[in-house]
């Protein structure tokens, strides 16, 4: 049988140089392992205070949009440095209606997260995609409606065709 | 200048995904995405399942929550391994949180691994978690409009569970309108009519369960 993990030690230090990172130990029965946790995680309810060497940002809430705008960051500064750009100007957003996104959230934490990264000051495009349907008796395609998925033409059931779930950075402009 | 880069923003998550994936196949885990609003019943159905299983196979927990570890006890006076991943305010669980909890977990290979996520429809179902099982909770309560709003949780589930079905008579649920829209997003997932509270249509789940682990 097993026995609760419990926190053992907290040790406050940075892992990697990575800011964010804290290395905790977890004993379980007479083992004891490591555990390498990220901004946003952590584990037990007396681990609730902020570690040292992590931003000003909440650091705890990682609220969908926080997650997303910290991934689009990181992958266009990534993407930004491979070809020596000095800064980026526009990032362009492909995002379905199904994704779960709000613009405006994405870019209040964009505005905060992207201080001092090559993405600071860059335009934020979102290209919005609505989310289709498709008829399973006739086949149309439809958007979906506000209510139910019946179809506009003949009234019968849809599924969605996938369009509208879309969630990728599409492009990046750089000077 | 202008660069494509078509690249998706939650690959981060995906790749980590893909890797707990791995992990859970090579130990033989399943591991069981409970998603659900609040209040749906994820910890009951966990318990119900637990009670029922916990002789066959060996069971560990990861139990998500915003803040508290009112869940995680209940689990733990069951003498189940679990431990209690607090997301302090956010939304959803991710790959990573998963991917630290089931280390400090110390499974055994065929562990049947529950991972109870944050109550809500929506985030948790863009954030894959490496899981083999979505399995989705909806109840009698919150109505039968669940699957016409919340689109891409129904349409990713393996597994969905009609809990609380004794309030049925008490409740405007039209079980017509509420498998219209699931069978509309999801030709594929079998449904379980449940209730918790008086055992009601428990045996056909644990039996699926059961196949599942194999």
């Amino acid at each position: 049988m097993f026995s609760r993990p419990k926190l053992q030690e907290r040790k406050k230090r940075q892992v990697n140089g990575v800011r964010g990172h804290t290395k905790l130990e977890v004993r379980c029965g007479k083992k004891v392992c490591p555990l390498t946790y990220q901004k946003g995680t952590y584990l037990g309810k007396d681990d609730l205070r902020k570690p040292k060497g992590v931003s000003p940002l909440p650091w705890r809430i990682s609220m969908h949009e926080y997650a997303v705008t910290k991934s689009i960051i990181d992958t266009v500064t990534k993407e930004a440095e491979q070809i020596n750009a000095n800064r980026i100007t526009v990032i362009t957003l492909a995002i379905g209606d199904l994704s779960t996104i709000l613009d405006e959230s994405v870019q209040m934490y964009f505005d905060i997260i992207s201080e001092g990264t090559l993405a600071e000051g860059a335009k934020l495009v979102f290209k919005r995609i609505p989310a289709m349907f498709r008829c399973r008796s006739c086949g149309k395609e439809f958007p979906k409606p506000g209510r139910g998925f019946d179809c506009p033409e003949c009234g019968n059931l849809g599924y969605p065709t996938g369009a509208g779930k879309e969630f990728y950075i599409e492009s990046i402009e750089v000077e | 200048m202008e660069v494509k880069i078509m690249k998706n923003i939650l690959g981060a998550n995906k790749t980590l995904a893909e890797e707990n994936r791995r992990y859970f196949k090579d130990k033989h885990i399943t591991a069981v995405n409970v998603m659900a609003s609040p209040g749906a019943g994820k910890t009951s159905v966990i318990l119900k399942l637990i009670h029922s299983l916990k002789d066959e196979v060996n069971i560990g927990v990861i139990e998500g929550d915003i803040a508290s570890s009112i869940d995680a006890e209940k689990i733990e006076k069951l003498g189940i391994a679990v431990i209690q991943v607090n997301t302090g305010g956010g939304c959803h669980l991710d790959a990573n949180m998963i991917k630290a909890s089931v280390e400090s977990l110390c499974l055994k290979s065929d562990t049947l691994l529950f991972i109870e996520n944050v109550g809500n429809l929506v985030c948790p179902s863009a954030f894959d978690l490496g899981e083999g099982i979505r399995m989705v909770v909806a109840s009698v309560p919150e109505g039968h409009d669940k699957p016409f709003k919340y689109i891409s949780m129904f349409e990713a589930a393996d597994v969905i569970i009609l809990n609380k079905v004794d309030l049925m008579p008490y409740m405007d649920f039209d079980r017509e309108s509420f498998y219209k829209g699931v069978r509309a997003l999801n030709d594929r997932a079998p449904v379980f009519e449940v209730s918790c509270r008086t055992g009601q249509g428990m045996d056909e789940l644990v039996q699926w369960v059961r196949q599942a682990c194999r």
